[in-house]
C-alpha cells in the first residue's frame, strides 16, 4: 500500500476508541463506551458542595452589558473588540488586557451615548454636580448595585486628574468598565444557610442578576430588579424563571445550549461539484443549518411540548434557508412546518449530520458524538499511532461502500479496535441514510476526483447497547426513537443543564438533588421544566464559598 | 506610582496638557533573548507544496565539506549561476545571509498540517478526524513568552494571513491571544489563524500609538498610570471584602498581576517610542474585493512597519490556498496544482501541477525576498542590520507535488547571522535510502525536523529545559513512529530528542 493510499484512506475513514478487548463481539467491553453510572449512582448526600464563583463577563455578556449601559450602536459597533474577551470559557494570562482594551475602545464613543446617565454631560462643559451625577449613575449601572461614596469620589478623582473635560469622563468610562465590580459579577449573600459559615442565600438583587446573565446573557433590566424582592423565595424564582424563559431574550441561550449538547458546530460542507450533483449555495448551507438546529431547539424546548424525547423524535422546523429548504426538500419559509419523516429530531438535521467535509459521510464521527456528546459517555481517542498502524493494515476500497470499509477497518475480530467501533460505528450505520452534508439518499455514491466511480445501496439496519440493553433499529428515525427514550439521554441532558446553569460540574451532593428531575425526565417531563426546577434550587440561589474564604 | 497616596497623585497630576491615545499596543521591554544576538524570528509558510528539488540550493557536482556523520554543508558562494530555478540572481545578494537545511523529515505528519512546521507534529490531523481540540503548543508561542516573560502583552504574536480567513474579505490580520495556554487556534492550511475582528480595526490598533513626540508620549503614559492605579485600587479594595472563595481570590489576583505588569510597563522608558507607522493597505477596509494580489505584499510590509517600531517580535505570515490563484493565475482552478496531481485523475498530470506550483512558489519567494530585503535595509538599535539579529523561516506547507508527505521539507533560513552559520546548505541525508515509488523527491531518510524546532528555539536563547515540561515533551522530540518508513532504522530512532541540528548554530 502506498502512503497515497493512506493519506486517502485517512480522509474516508476515521478511528476512534480504539482500544478495547480483543475480538470481543458481544456487549461493551471497554469501559471507554460504557454507560455513564447514573446519578442515583453518584449521589452522595454527605458529599461537599463545590465552591460557586463569580462570573465573569464573556464577549457576548460584555457586549450585552454595554449595550444596557450605552445603547445597541455603542455594542454594535465595538463588537470587534469584545469578541477577544474570552470570559470563564478560557482561562489565560492576558484576560485582562482584554477588558481593558475593550473599556479603552467603548470610552473612545461618543459622549452623547452617555448622556442617558446625565443628561448634562453632553453639554460642552458640564458642572461638578452634572460629573457627579454622572459617575453615580453610570457607576451604579455597572456595578449592578449603588456605587459607595468611597467608589464615587475615587472616579470622581480620577476626573478632576485629567486636563480636560473630554478625557475626564473617557478615563471615568474606562475605569468604570475596567473595574472587577463590573468585570465580575459579584455575589457576596446575606443570610447564612443553616447557620453554616461557607453558604449564604443569594439576596434577591443578586439572583435577579444571576438569572438574568444565565437566561439573557446580560444584566438584568429595570423591570426584573424591581421585582427582586419576590426572588428571595423558591416559589418565587420558579414563577419568574418561567416568565424569562418564555422571553425572546432566553432563545439564543436554548439554542446555545442545544448547540453544546449536540456539538453541533458551523462546518464547511465538501465543495466538489460531482458531490454536490446541483446544490446550490452549499457555502451558505453550514450557516443555514445552525439557524435551523437552532429554531428546532427552541420551539421544542420553548413552544413545547418539551420532552427530551421530543428532541429526538419531532418533526417540526423552521427552514428559512432556500438551499436548506432544498435538502429537506420543503419549501422555505418562517413558519414552523412537519418536516420530511426522516427527519425526525436532532440526529437527522443537517447541522448534526455535517460530520466531515468530505465527500463520504463518516459513521465513525457520528457514532462518536452521538454516544460522547448525547449520551455523555466518556470516549478517549485512540492515539494516532494507532490510527495509523490500523490504516496500514487495511486498505481502503473504492469499490466497497463507506459501512463495508468501516467494518473493514475496525471491526475486525481480533483487533483492538472492534469491541469500542461495534459500538460506535452502529451510531453512524443507522444514519447511513443521508450522505456527508445531510441530504437523504436513496444510494450511496462513491466520488473521487471529481466522478461517481462507485454506487452502493444503502443499509442503515444497526444494533447497539443503551440502557445496557441491545437495541436493534432501521435508520434516523429509529435511531432517534431509541435514544429518546433512554434513561442515558435524559440524564446527559440533566448533567448538561446543570453545568450549563450552574457553571460547575455536577458534585456527588447535586447528584441526589437531580436524581428524581432525570427520572420524570424519561417519563416525558417537559425540559424547561427541569430547568425552572434547577434555576429555582438551592443550588441556584446560594452561594457557596467553601473553606479557605475570608469570612 | 503605588508607593504614592493614590489620591494626592491624582489631584497633584490636574492640568496636565494631554492629547494622544494610550499606547497599549506597544511592545513591553522585551526580556534578552538576545544572548545569541537573535531577538526576532518571522515564519512564513505557503500552501501546497512544490518541486521540492527547486526548493534547495543545486549543489549537483560540487563536493560537500563533510562535517560529521550524515552532515555535509555545501558554501552557496561555490554554486555558479542562480541557486535554483526558483531561487533567481535576485537572492545572490543574500547568499551569505541564507541558510538551507535539506533532508529534515518530519515523518510522522502527512496530509494537509497546518501546525507541523511550528509545532513538530499534525494537530490538524488530529483535529479533523475527532473534532476534538488539545492543547498543542508551538514554538512561536514559546518563543514569544520567552521574549516577553512575565510582561508578556495582550498580543504577542502577529499572524498576518492571505487568503479568505472571515468576513472582511482575504486579508487578514489576527493577534495570538493563547500565548500561555488555552486551545490552538490553527486549523488550516499554514496556519489560518482565528480571524474574529476587521483587520482595518487590528491594523489600526497596532500601530495606533506610534510616531508621537516626547512631549505628548510622557503625559499620556503618565494619564494611563492614573487609570491603571485606580483600577488596580478597586481590585485591592475587591479582594479585600467579605466571603472572598479561594477560587475568586485567586482570579482577582491573576487580573491584579497583569495590572502590575502593565503599570510596569508603562514606567519603562522607552514605552512608546516614536516610530514610523505604514499607510493602512486599502485592501484591508471591508468590503474589498477577494484575492487582491497584493494581498501579501501589503502584509508583508506592514509585518515589517511592525518588526521596525518593535511592535511585535514573533510575526507569522502564511498565504492560503485560495490565495494560490489570484497570486499565480494559474490555468486551473484553486485545487489545481498540488490536487491536480493528488486528488483529480483527469488533471493528473504532475507536469502541470509542477509548473504551477513552481510559478506559485517563484511569486511566494518575491514577497519572501521583499521581507528580506525590508529588514535587510532597516536599522536595528545598535546600528546593525535588523536582518542580523532576526531569523526569517520560509517553507511551505508540503514537501510534494503528488502526495501529502513532507520528506525533506523545504527549510531555508534568512538572517540571524550572528548565531547562525549562514551561507551554505547543510545535507543530513543518511545512507538510507527510501524506495522510489514512497518518495520520488526526496531520497534518503534524513533527520527529525523536530531538531530544526529545537534549533530555533536556540537560537532564540530556550534551553529544552526552558519548554520540554510545559509542552510534554511534544515539540523537539523525536520519538516518532514512522509510517512507510521501516520501524527498525536505527538512525532514526538513534537520534536524542530535544537535540539541535548539528552545525547550525554558531561557536
Amino acid at each position: 500500500m502506498t502512503k497515497n493510499a493512506f493519506s486517502t484512506l485517512a480522509c474516508v475513514l476515521v478511528l476512534f476508541g480504539c482500544e478495547g478487548s480483543i475480538g470481543d463481539p458481544g456487549p461493551i467491553a471497554d469501559p471507554r463506551v460504557a454507560p455513564i453510572p447514573t446519578v442515583e449512582e453518584q449521589c452522595d448526600d454527605e458529599a461537599v458542595l463545590l465552591p460557586t464563583r463569580w462570573r465573569r463577563l464573556s464577549g457576548q455578556s460584555y457586549a450585552n452589558s454595554i449595550e444596557n449601559l450605552f445603547g445597541e450602536e455603542v455594542a454594535r459597533e465595538n463588537r470587534s473588540a469584545f469578541d477577544a474577551i474570552s470570559g470563564d470559557a478560557e482561562a489565560n494570562s492576558n484576560e485582562f488586557r482584554t477588558y481593558f482594551e475593550a473599556a479603552r475602545v467603548v470610552a473612545g464613543s461618543s459622549r452623547a451615548t452617555w448622556s442617558a446617565h446625565a443628561a448634562c454631560v453632553d453639554d460642552a462643559d458640564p458642572d461638578e454636580t452634572c460629573v457627579r451625577s454622572f459617575i453615580s449613575a453610570l457607576a451604579g449601572v455597572a456595578f449592578r448595585r449603588e456605587a459607595t461614596t468611597a467608589e464615587s469620589e475615587e472616579l470622581f478623582d480620577l476626573y478632576s486628574a485629567m486636563p480636560d473635560v473630554e478625557l475626564g469622563l473617557e478615563f471615568v468610562v474606562r475605569a468604570v468598565l475596567s473595574s472587577p465590580n463590573f468585570v465580575f459579577v459579584i455575589e457576596v449573600g446575606e443570610d447564612p444557610v443553616d447557620g453554616a459559615t461557607d453558604r449564604f442565600w443569594l439576596t434577591g438583587r443578586e439572583v435577579a442578576t444571576r438569572l438574568a446573565f444565565t437566561l439573557w446573557g446580560g444584566p438584568p433590566d429595570a423591570a426584573l430588579l424591581a421585582r427582586s424582592s419576590e426572588l428571595e423565595t423558591q416559589e418565587g424564582v420558579e414563577a419568574i424563571a418561567a416568565e424569562m424563559l418564555s422571553d425572546e431574550r432566553s432563545r439564543p441561550r436554548v439554542g446555545e445550549f442545544f448547540r453544546g449538547w449536540f456539538r453541533a458546530e458551523r462546518i464547511s460542507p465538501s465543495n466538489d461539484p460531482v458531490f454536490l450533483d446541483g446544490l446550490d449555495g452549499v457555502d451558505e448551507l453550514s450557516d443555514a443549518a445552525i439557524r435551523e438546529f437552532d429554531a428546532f431547539a427552541e420551539h421544542v424546548f420553548i413552544d413545547g411540548p418539551g420532552s427530551v424525547q421530543d428532541v429526538f423524535t419531532s418533526r417540526m422546523g423552521r427552514v428559512i434557508d432556500p438551499v436548506l429548504a432544498d435538502v429537506y426538500g420543503v419549501p422555505a419559509g418562517d413558519a414552523y412546518q412537519e418536516l420530511p419523516p426522516e427527519r425526525a429530531g436532532a440526529l437527522s438535521r443537517v447541522r448534526w449530520l455535517i460530520t466531515a467535509d468530505g465527500t463520504d459521510a463518516s459513521p465513525i464521527l457520528r457514532g462518536v458524538h452521538a454516544l460522547r456528546d448525547v449520551l455523555c459517555r466518556p470516549l478517549a481517542p485512540p492515539s494516532d499511532a494507532e490510527i495509523q498502524a490500523a490504516l496500514l493494515e487495511t486498505p481502503n476500497q473504492d469499490n466497497l461502500s463507506v459501512r463495508e470499509n468501516t467494518e473493514a477497518l475496525t471491526e475486525r475480530d481480533g483487533t483492538n479496535c472492534s469491541s469500542c467501533h461495534r459500538t460506535i460505528n452502529a451510531m453512524g450505520f443507522a444514519l447511513g441514510g443521508f450522505d456527508a452534508i445531510g441530504r437523504t439518499v436513496v444510494e450511496e455514491r462513491t466520488v473521487r476526483g471529481g466522478a461517481v466511480i462507485a454506487t452502493h445501496d444503502i443499509d442503515d439496519a444497526a444494533a447497539f447497547t443503551i440502557d445496557g440493553e441491545t437495541v436493534g433499529v432501521v435508520g434516523a428515525a429509529e435511531l432517534g426513537a431509541a435514544l429518546g427514550a433512554s434513561q442515558e439521554a435524559s440524564q446527559c441532558f440533566a448533567q448538561r443543564a446543570f453545568t450549563a446553569l450552574m457553571e460547575r460540574d455536577v458534585s456527588s451532593a447535586d447528584a441526589c438533588d437531580i436524581a428524581d428531575a432525570t427520572q420524570r425526565l424519561v417519563e416525558g417531563a417537559p425540559m424547561r421544566e427541569f430547568w425552572v426546577e434547577l434555576l429555582a434550587s438551592p443550588a441556584f440561589r446560594q452561594r457557596v464559598v467553601g473553606t479557605g474564604a475570608d469570612q | 506610582m503605588s508607593q504614592f497616596n493614590r489620591r494626592t497623585f491624582l489631584r497633584g497630576a490636574g492640568g496636565v496638557a494631554l492629547a494622544t491615545p494610550f499606547l497599549s499596543s506597544l511592545t513591553p521591554k522585551a526580556r534578552a533573548a538576545t544572548d545569541t544576538g537573535v531577538k526576532r524570528l518571522i515564519t512564513f509558510c505557503s500552501s501546497q507544496g512544490s518541486d521540492n528539488r527547486q526548493m534547495f540550493a543545486n549543489t549537483s557536482g560540487l563536493t560537500g565539506n563533510h562535517l560529521g556523520e550524515h552532515v555535509n554543508a555545501f558554501s552557496l558562494n561555490d554554486i555558479s549561476g542562480p541557486l535554483s530555478e526558483y531561487y533567481d540572481s535576485r537572492w545572490d545578494t543574500y547568499r551569505d545571509e541564507m541558510l538551507f537545511l535539506r533532508h529534515l523529515d518530519p515523518l510522522t505528519v502527512q496530509n494537509h498540517s497546518h501546525s507541523f512546521y511550528l509545532g513538530g507534529w499534525n494537530q490538524r490531523e488530529h483535529y479533523e478526524h475527532h473534532r476534538v481540540r488539545e492543547p498543542h503548543e508551538t514554538i512561536d508561542r514559546i518563543i514569544a513568552r520567552h521574549i516577553y516573560g512575565d510582561a508578556t502583552p495582550a498580543d504577542p504574536i502577529l499572524n498576518l494571513g492571505a487568503g479568505p480567513t472571515n468576513a472582511y474579505g482575504d486579508a487578514s490580520i489576527s493577534f495570538e491571544r493563547h500565548a500561555r495556554g488555552g486551545e490552538h487556534p490553527w486549523n488550516d492550511h499554514c496556519g489560518k489563524a482565528p480571524v474574529d475582528a476587521d483587520p482595518r480595526v487590528l491594523f489600526d490598533r497596532i500601530f495606533r500609538d506610534v510616531g508621537q513626540t516626547e512631549d505628548v508620549r510622557r503625559p499620556a503614559n503618565q494619564r494611563e498610570q492614573l487609570l491603571v492605579d485606580s483600577v488596580l485600587g478597586d481590585y485591592r479594595s475587591v479582594r479585600g471584602g467579605r466571603r472572598i472563595s479561594r477560587v475568586d481570590r485567586d482570579r482577582l489576583d491573576a487580573h491584579m498581576e497583569q495590572i502590575s505588569a502593565l503599570e510596569t510597563r508603562l514606567r519603562s522608558e522607552d514605552f512608546g517610542r516614536v516610530c514610523a507607522a505604514p499607510e493602512a493597505p486599502e485592501m484591508f477596509e471591508q468590503g474589498a474585493r477577494r484575492n487582491d494580489p497584493l494581498i501579501l505584499g501589503a502584509l508583508v510590509d506592514v509585518s515589517i512597519a511592525a518588526l521596525r517600531c518593535d511592535l511585535s517580535r514573533v510575526v507569522n505570515i502564511y498565504s492560503r490556498l485560495e490565495y494560490m490563484a489570484a497570486l499565480s493565475e494559474m490555468t486551473q482552478n484553486s485545487h489545481g496544482a498540488h490536487h491536480g496531481a493528488k486528488h483529480d485523475p483527469q488533471t493528473a498530470d504532475e507536469r502541470i501541477a509542477l509548473d504551477d506550483l513552481g510559478h506559485h512558489a517563484r511569486l511566494i519567494l518575491d514577497y519572501v525576498h521583499r521581507l528580506t530585503e525590508g529588514l535587510a535595509n532597516s536599522v536595528d538599535e545598535n546600528g546593525e542590520s535588523m536582518l542580523q539579529s532576526s531569523i526569517i523561516y520560509s517553507t511551505r506547507e508540503l514537501a510534494h507535488v503528488g502526495d501529502h508527505w513532507m520528506n525533506s521539507h523545504p527549510v531555508l533560513l534568512i538572517g540571524g547571522s550572528n548565531c547562525l552559520n549562514t551561507g551554505q546548505q547543510i545535507s543530513y541525508a543518511t545512507d538510507q535510502a527510501r524506495p522510489a515509488e514512497v518518495d520520488p523527491y526526496s531520497q534518503f531518510v534524513g533527520r527529525s525536523y523536530a531538531g530544526l524546532l529545537t534549533t530555533l528555539m536556540t537560537a532564540m536563547g530556550l534551553q529544552p529545559e526552558d519548554w520540554a515540561e510545559e509542552t510534554d515533551g511534544r515539540v523537539g522530540d523525536y520519538s516518532f513512529r514512522a509510517v512507510g518508513v521501516d520501524e527498525s532504522d536505527n538512525i532514526l530512532q538513534g537520534t536524542a530528542a530535544n537535540a539541535v541540528l548539528p552545525h547550525v548554530l554558531r561557536g
